[in-house]
């Protein structure tokens, strides 16, 4: 299918099964060129699913999907790092030759004094920075997140979603971040997704007007909370019995 | 009443050479070990009965090198040039061969379960009895040494390695997926090292065992030069019990070579990025 | 295969009976028992004084007289039984025979316990007889001798057998016309020996058999029809048990290790050389009896056999022994010469230039091997000192 340059991916009419068990059923979304999506569902939804399935890592069972040409970016929940390589080597891992790129990347996540560490004497936040700059070292069009910063601590949560952010802006990617907690979908995306549970169908979608850069106060802003109660009421209607 | 005192001093003894105390226990365990050989030897009846005093059944650890001339220790360093290659190059086949098998099982279920369950008949089959067989279809060579060898030792490797290979998270498989990475790619950047401390891990076991079957096995090589296990069995014939001490000891410290050679190759390897 | 064999039993049967004969014709007159009846014969008049030894026995050795064997009862030990009395015990435990020490008849007042060796020792003879004080006399080999002389030397003191029965034997119908060990050794995958023996180390050296050829795994299996080997054994038994085998016979030929230069005396009767001053006195007395019951074992073996067979039933071992092999290994022992004058007319001394040569030839063998044996000659290791020069094999 060909992709609109202004379109990072597309998924139409697409549907999965494990065995028996429908897993998707009549998922439609589209991420635009430097938009980031973000999906929320209840555990075992199928959102994983859905990110491999736009990754290529997954064949649906039916329906089509459209991704960029030149491949995309996965940061998994964990780090996912090559633990045998020091830090600027797993930086490099799928960087295509250009230097420079890699070291502003690590410069800018506050690595680039830690590149000859070892990744097991990262801390949590640093491993999954790690991650994502590997990814990014790839220069993909369009970056999937599965629950990358589940497993953080607030206040690196907090850190690591400002530095995502401001990456954002400097690099342009487009980006799909599948998540459960509404509060960092609504303060990263532009666009909020609401799938409901087996199987797992698209059942809402939330704009986020907030203005970027976004900061720390908007968290605490009534717009902030009005929306992130509207996205959490939707997403309990269809949470079934989860 | 309530005086505050000063926290004691950490005492000196601990501080000052914390490697003599962690030498310690394992010195005055070998101290027990010398005191109890002594006490064999000299409660052993008419153990020193002989003309010039030295002992007949045991000899006490300051008698050891006693009956060590010229010949017997060449007799002895040709053992153990024997039974140390044998040893090394059977560690090496076993090494090969256990991490060739780990792979080919971790690439395909149907040969895993093919392979299995006669790894595992292997592994639990005294391998050495089977040596006289394996002696009268190859012949006392130096291949059925190795064969013997490897025989024992691999298992450990191959094992570890299948495990280790299969350890691999999904996440990392991805990111090699996502890559376009090919299966050689995968296996040398991803599998292997990610199974390596793994197959180390097998690794130590097998030194051990490759040491055990170049000198045990050697009991049933009674062609050729004599290795360290039927030295020990010829001194023995002829009470010679200092030689045989000693070329026991050269055994045990082969063992100990392996397993510090394999420590090192570990630490230098595994060890800077490995945390379990 | 079977007329040769036949005729060979005939010719045993032949020599026993006339050796008894000749036996009875040498017994002393003094003895009572039926078998040894009077005679007048003047050839052997030493039996007269070996009797008279016998009489003061008692004053002289502590009893029991105890002699170590190398390996489980067999003709080879014949000389030895034939001193046990019929009252004897075996502990089959220990591995022990005790009974009567007797010479011709007369109980000579102390007993004897004949020890059987192989598994029922944990050590070497010679190392036995310097951890055990009760050993009186142990058989010790020549080689055996030198080879252990620094830290346990024994002294022998009477030879039972003048030429050793080790062989090396092989299947004669799958080596036609071989007839020597050099020969055998070019022709067959291995020569299966137990453990590094000395002779063996000499026949390498003598470049008689390549080294590679040389194997240490013999276990006392008869393999020569299941594969293609020589192996050692004794002329006074495999040749027999081969052409015994249920399995189907099978037809030896052997060369005596012997014959190609290995000159050791094999089965000395020796002592703990450090206890030679205290058992001076009755080794005086009893070398000389121990000597004429050798001869009168092989010209009349039948009670001392009958002794053996009945000891091996009642040691209960897996070892066996038969009248049938006795009696070849009696045949054997006096065709080849393997209990014989030599080439002195005293029976059972070490000849000097042959032991001299041996010492001469072994011990360099020896040391390398690394065994530490300090320069010593014939006279060290064994001595003729107690024997009765008057007494010789007919």
């Amino acid at each position: 299918m060909a992709v609109d340059t202004r379109i990072a991916a597309q998924l139409r009419d697409v549907h999965h099964r494990f065995g028996e068990a429908g897993v998707l059923q009549d998922v439609a979304l589209t991420v635009r060129s430097g938009e980031i999506v973000a999906i929320v569902g209840p555990s075992g939804c199928g959102k994983t699913t859905l990110l491999r399935i736009v990754a290529g890592l997954l064949r649906p069972s039916g329906g089509e999907v459209a991704r960029p040409d030149s491949g995309v970016g996965f940061v998994f929940q964990e780090p996912a790092l090559l633990a045998w390589r020091r830090v600027d080597s797993n930086a490099r891992l799928l960087a295509r030759g250009e230097d420079a790129i890699v070291n502003h990347l690590l410069t800018v996540s506050g690595l680039l004094e830690h590149r000859h560490k070892w990744p097991h004497e990262l801390s949590g936040g640093m491993k999954m920075r790690l991650s994502l700059v590997r990814s990014l070292a790839a220069r993909p069009d369009l970056l999937l997140l599965d629950e990358p910063f589940g497993a953080l601590d607030q206040i690196t949560r907090h850190r690591l979603h400002d530095e995502f952010g401001a990456l954002h802006e400097s690099e342009g990617f487009s980006a799909l971040l599948v998540t459960h907690s509404i509060d960092e979908a609504v303060y990263l995306a532009d666009r909020v997704l609401v799938m409901s549970s087996a199987p797992g169908r698209i059942v809402g979608e939330f704009a986020v007007p907030f203005p970027r850069p976004r900061s720390d106060d908007l968290r605490y802003s009534s717009e902030f909370a009005a929306l992130v109660g509207n996205i959490a009421r939707s997403l309990y209607r269809y949470a079934g019995d989860a | 009443m309530n005086e505050i005192r000063p926290p004691a001093t950490p005492r000196n003894s601990t501080h000052r050479s914390p490697r003599l105390a962690r030498l310690a226990p394992p010195l005055a365990v070998l101290g027990l070990v010398i005191a109890g050989w002594y006490g064999l030897a000299y409660s052993l009846d008419n153990n020193f009965a002989s003309a010039d005093g030295s002992a007949l059944i045991i000899p006490p650890p300051h008698q050891l090198f006693v009956g060590l001339n010229a010949a017997t220790v060449s007799r002895i360093a040709s053992a153990t040039w024997v039974s140390l290659g044998t040893a090394a190059v059977g560690l090496l086949l076993a090494i090969l061969v256990g991490v060739l098998l780990g792979v080919a099982m971790s690439f395909s279920r149907s040969l895993e379960s093919a392979f299995w369950p006669w790894l595992i008949a292997v592994q639990v089959t005294p391998v050495i009895v089977l040596t006289p067989i394996i002696v009268r279809v190859v012949g006392a060579s130096f291949t059925a040494r190795l064969i013997v060898t490897v025989l024992i030792a691999f298992f450990p490797i191959a094992s570890n390695t299948l495990f280790g290979m299969r350890s691999v998270g999904r996440a990392l498989h991805d990111v090699f997926t996502l890559a376009g990475a090919s299966r050689w790619h995968r296996l040398i950047h991803l599998q292997l090292p990610a199974a390596s401390p793994a197959i180390f891990a097998g690794l130590r076991v097998s030194a051990g065992l490759a040491v055990i079957g170049a000198v045990v096995g050697d009991f049933f090589f009674t062609r050729g030069t004599p290795g360290l296990g039927r030295l020990i069995t010829f001194f023995f014939q002829d009470t010679r019990s200092g030689p045989m001490f000693v070329t026991a000891l050269i055994a045990a410290l082969i063992g100990l070579c392996f397993f510090v050679a394999v420590a090192a190759l570990r630490r230098l390897l595994v060890s800077p990025w490995h945390r379990p | 295969m079977a007329s040769p064999l036949t005729s060979r039993v005939t010719r045993v049967v032949l020599a026993t009976v006339l050796g008894g004969v000749l036996a009875a014709c040498g017994t002393d007159a003094t003895n009572t028992d039926d078998k040894n009846t009077p005679s007048t014969d003047v050839s052997t008049t030493n039996a007269t004084d070996s009797a008279a030894n016998a009489g003061q026995l008692a004053t002289v050795c502590d009893s029991p007289v105890v002699v170590q064997t190398d390996w489980y009862p067999q003709t080879e030990h014949g000389g030895i039984y034939e001193l046990l009395g019929d009252d004897y015990v075996v502990d089959a435990e220990r591995g022990a025979t005790t009974g009567s020490l007797v010479f011709r008849g007369a109980d000579t007042g102390v007993d004897l316990e004949v020890r059987a060796g192989g598994p029922f020792i944990e050590s070497p003879v010679v190392t036995e007889m310097f951890l055990d004080d009760t050993i009186t006399l142990g058989y010790v080999g020549s080689d055996v001798a030198l080879s252990r002389y620094a830290e346990a030397p024994t002294l022998a003191v009477f030879n039972a057998l003048t030429i050793n029965p080790q062989v090396v034997l092989w299947d004669e119908s799958k080596h036609p016309g071989v007839s020597t060990i050099s020969e055998i050794a070019a022709e067959v995958r291995a020569i299966s020996v137990f453990g590094d023996r000395p002779y063996m180390r000499y026949l390498v050296a003598q470049g008689v058999v390549p080294t590679d050829k040389v194997d240490t795994n013999y276990k006392g299996v008869l393999m020569l029809a299941t594969d293609d080997i020589a192996h050692q054994g004794f002329a006074t038994s495999e040749p027999f048990r081969y052409a015994n085998l249920e399995s189907g016979a099978v037809a030896t030929a052997y060369q005596l290790v012997h014959d190609v230069g290995w000159t050791s005396y094999p089965q000395n009767l020796a002592i703990n050389k450090l206890r030679l001053e205290p058992l001076r006195p009755c080794l005086a007395a009893l070398v000389p009896l121990m000597q004429q019951a050798q001869i009168d074992f092989i010209e009349s073996p039948d009670r001392t056999v009958a002794t053996i067979l009945d000891v091996v039933e009642r040691l209960d071992t897996t070892w066996s022994q038969s009248p049938e092999l006795a009696a070849y290994a009696v045949e054997t022992m006096e065709r080849l010469g393997i209990v014989d004058n030599g080439t002195t007319p005293i029976f059972g001394d070490f000849e000097s230039p042959r032991l001299d040569d041996f010492v001469a030839r072994a011990v360099p063998i020896l040391r390398e091997q690394g065994l530490p044996i300090p320069d010593i000659v014939a006279g060290d290791i064994a001595t003729n000192e107690f024997l009765d020069a008057d007494i010789t094999m007919p």
